[in-house]
């Protein structure tokens, strides 16, 4: 029976691993080529200005404006990557995220083939794509012919740019971040953003509220603290492309949001409250939008054009200011906890978030367009948020947290469907106090026993004591991308769940496995105490067993 | 309930610990003042298996398990190292016993 069991666990090993390395393999080497979701969503993340597209032609219109665009999209490499443009009248900045290993080998050229239209054409090669050395041409063609702007039903904010119609410009493809290899490289000085950002299942908790509520956000020595990013602007810079999507984790759950798989309605802060701010497009990018902030020295107008994308609009970026990340909205991708506050008005208008918060400051209201004045928020644990619809609107307060997570929130007025644990109090349902905690479930308390010995940290004792660290390590350790040196380059081998275990349509293949490993060790259990007690009938087998160190 | 059983696991294991450091800590501190080298080639493997442990958290996340599973696993490791004194003890009690009826 034992020599069974070795025999299912080595096979069952052996056959994980052989499935990993060949998902490792299909989603690296064959990234472009393997249609993980079925279909062609991630044409979506194309040139092409449809209205459900969230890089659609209201920041299109913006990015160029008073420019009627023509667009000739490879959409091949948008299966694992996404190209975001930036327009500062006389540059414009590409950046490209690419899941795949990606590298520019392209050319860029201009050119000038009818009076009034120009075309930007990008060569890239994908060379880790399959097939091998497949070069795609994005051509963009701008035709200046347009006096006046277009219509633009739905724009972004049409009135932030001056209609200068520049027909010479550079193109600048300012830097590409490759998301796979960026591990070896994070972006932020912290080297906490992108590193080790494990694919993640994101529940949605929300709660429903009635005028003022208060919000507390309780302390967990994991979160962020506020970091002043003001010396790195530099080095930020490129993060604000990054950012401008407002994403802090993965692409998979990027692209899960923009899919629109989380499919209620949210609704970011909008430049103008009073405009058609519905549909697709905002509520798309809303899910996102509350990861920010940064940035000193944010006078030029690309970083105003990226400040109106991510929702920083509020800021007046010709002050100069120091800004903050704020934690409430956790650009730390820990592993601990992750989570965005999203305010849902039910009603079609839009709220901040800070707008409450008593360490915001702001000159006027900030609904309406860019504020002058400061605006500099720190949100800390402990801290409260108020929110307060502004009218006589009830209001959805969500936050995502990774499913490994569980949260409770003591609220009395609940929405519907809400998954984990919900506490209803009694209390006035139209003024009462909210408390989030997050806590990190499933850690039996009985497995406390390793953390609180007293072990040896050299020597013999340390060795002989070994054992007893590993399995704290087991228990409580976090994975952390293992980084083989290579001379002077690092090889990066990302986490279980970056690779495979996190992405969401193996999750159901998942539990199944987990079940039937489980089974195996309850099977190991039960077989180990039959065997125990079938010794204790021998009165005369005083074996001892030892471990073996 | 649990928390008897966790009390007795966790002073089964701080003794055993405790044990440890009494006996090897002179012997360490002996090595250490005396043969300095031997003490840090032993640090060294100390270290070694250290970066090992570091790089569990890593593995186990190849197998895709939830922290409950990797809880029944800790459990069924600590139930075999500690069933190990409640069997003895049984033993000894029951050998004693019959050895009394004699």
């Amino acid at each position: 029976m034992k020599r069974d069991f070795k025999y299912i666990i080595k096979r069952v090993v052996i056959g994980v691993l052989l499935f990993l390395i060949i998902s490792f393999i299909r989603n690296n080497v064959f990234a472009v080529s393997y249609d993980r979701y079925g279909d062609k969503v991630y044409t979506n993340f194309s040139f092409v200005p449809t209205s459900s597209n969230w890089f659609d032609s209201q920041f299109v219109y913006d990015m160029f404006n008073n420019v009627n665009q023509v667009y000739n999209t490879s959409y091949d490499i948008l299966d694992y990557s996404y190209v975001a443009s930036y327009n500062t009248e006389t540059n414009y900045y590409i950046y490209l995220f690419s899941k795949a290993p990606l590298n520019i080998d392209g050319t860029y050229t201009r050119i000038n083939n009818a009076t009034n239209t120009e075309y930007l054409s990008i060569q890239i090669d994908l060379r880790n794509s399959n097939p091998s050395n497949r070069k795609y041409t994005f051509t963009h063609a701008y035709n200046f012919t347009s006096a006046t702007p277009n219509s633009c039903s739905n724009c972004y904010n049409s009135n932030t740019v001056a209609g200068t119609v520049n027909n010479t410009y550079s193109f600048t493809l300012t830097k590409v971040i490759d998301i796979q290899n960026a591990l070896e490289n994070p972006i932020l000085n912290n080297g906490s953003i992108f590193e080790n950002s494990p694919t993640r299942n994101f529940d949605k908790y929300c709660w429903s509220f009635k005028n003022e509520t208060l919000f507390t956000v309780l302390p967990r020595e994991e979160l962020y603290n506020s970091i002043d990013l003001s010396q790195n602007d530099g080095e930020y810079t490129i993060q604000g492309g990054f950012y401008s999507f407002g994403y802090v984790g993965n692409f998979d759950d990027y692209y899960n949001v923009l899919r629109g798989n989380y499919t209620s309605r949210w609704y970011a802060p909008m430049p103008d409250a009073t405009s058609a701010v519905t549909g697709d497009r905002f509520t798309e990018l809303s899910d996102i939008t509350h990861n920010f902030h940064y940035l000193k020295d944010s006078t030029d107008l690309h970083d105003r054009y990226y400040n109106l994308f991510t929702g920083l609009y509020l800021l007046d970026v010709a002050n100069n200011d120091t800004y903050y990340l704020d934690n409430l909205n956790l650009l730390k991708f820990s592993h601990y906890f992750n989570t965005s506050y999203y305010f849902n008005d039910v009603g079609g208008y839009n709220y901040d978030i800070f707008k409450y918060h008593p360490t915001c400051e702001f000159d006027n209201d900030g609904i309406g367009g860019v504020v002058s004045g400061n605006r500099t928020c720190t949100l800390q644990d402990g801290t409260e948020v108020h929110l307060g619809p502004l009218e006589e609107l009830d209001a959805n307060l969500c936050i995502f947290v990774p499913s490994n997570y569980q949260v409770s929130i003591l609220t009395e007025n609940s929405q519907g469907g809400i998954t984990g644990n919900v506490y209803l109090p009694d209390g006035d349902v139209d003024n009462f106090t909210s408390t989030v905690s997050v806590e990190e479930g499933l850690q039996p308390n009985v497995l406390n026993i390793f953390n609180s010995l007293q072990t040896s940290d050299y020597g013999l004792a340390r060795i002989i004591q070994l054992p007893l660290v590993l399995f704290n390590d087991m228990r409580d350790g976090v994975c952390e991308p293992y980084v083989i040196p290579i001379f002077d380059q690092s090889i990066s081998l990302p986490c279980g769940d970056t690779l495979f275990w996190g992405r969401e349509d193996v999750q159901t293949f998942r539990d199944w496995w987990n079940m039937f490993f489980g089974g195996i060790i309850a099977y190991g259990m039960a077989i180990s105490i039959y065997k125990s007690i079938k010794s204790l009938k021998d009165p005369n087998d005083d074996k001892v067993e030892v471990i073996k160190l | 309930m649990s928390d008897i059983i966790n009390g007795i696991i966790t002073a089964f294991f701080s003794i055993v610990s405790a044990i440890i450091n009494f006996v090897i800590s002179p012997i360490d501190q002996f090595i250490l003042n005396n043969i300095p080298g031997l003490s840090d080639l032993i640090n060294l493997i100390g270290d070694f298996f250290e970066y090992i442990g570091s790089m569990i958290p890593w593995a186990i996340s190849y197998f895709g398990l939830y922290p409950g599973i990797i809880n029944q696993i800790i459990i069924v490791i600590t139930f075999k190292i500690t069933l190990i004194l409640f069997d003895d003890g049984v033993k000894f009690a029951v050998k004693w016993y019959d050895k009394l009826k004699v």
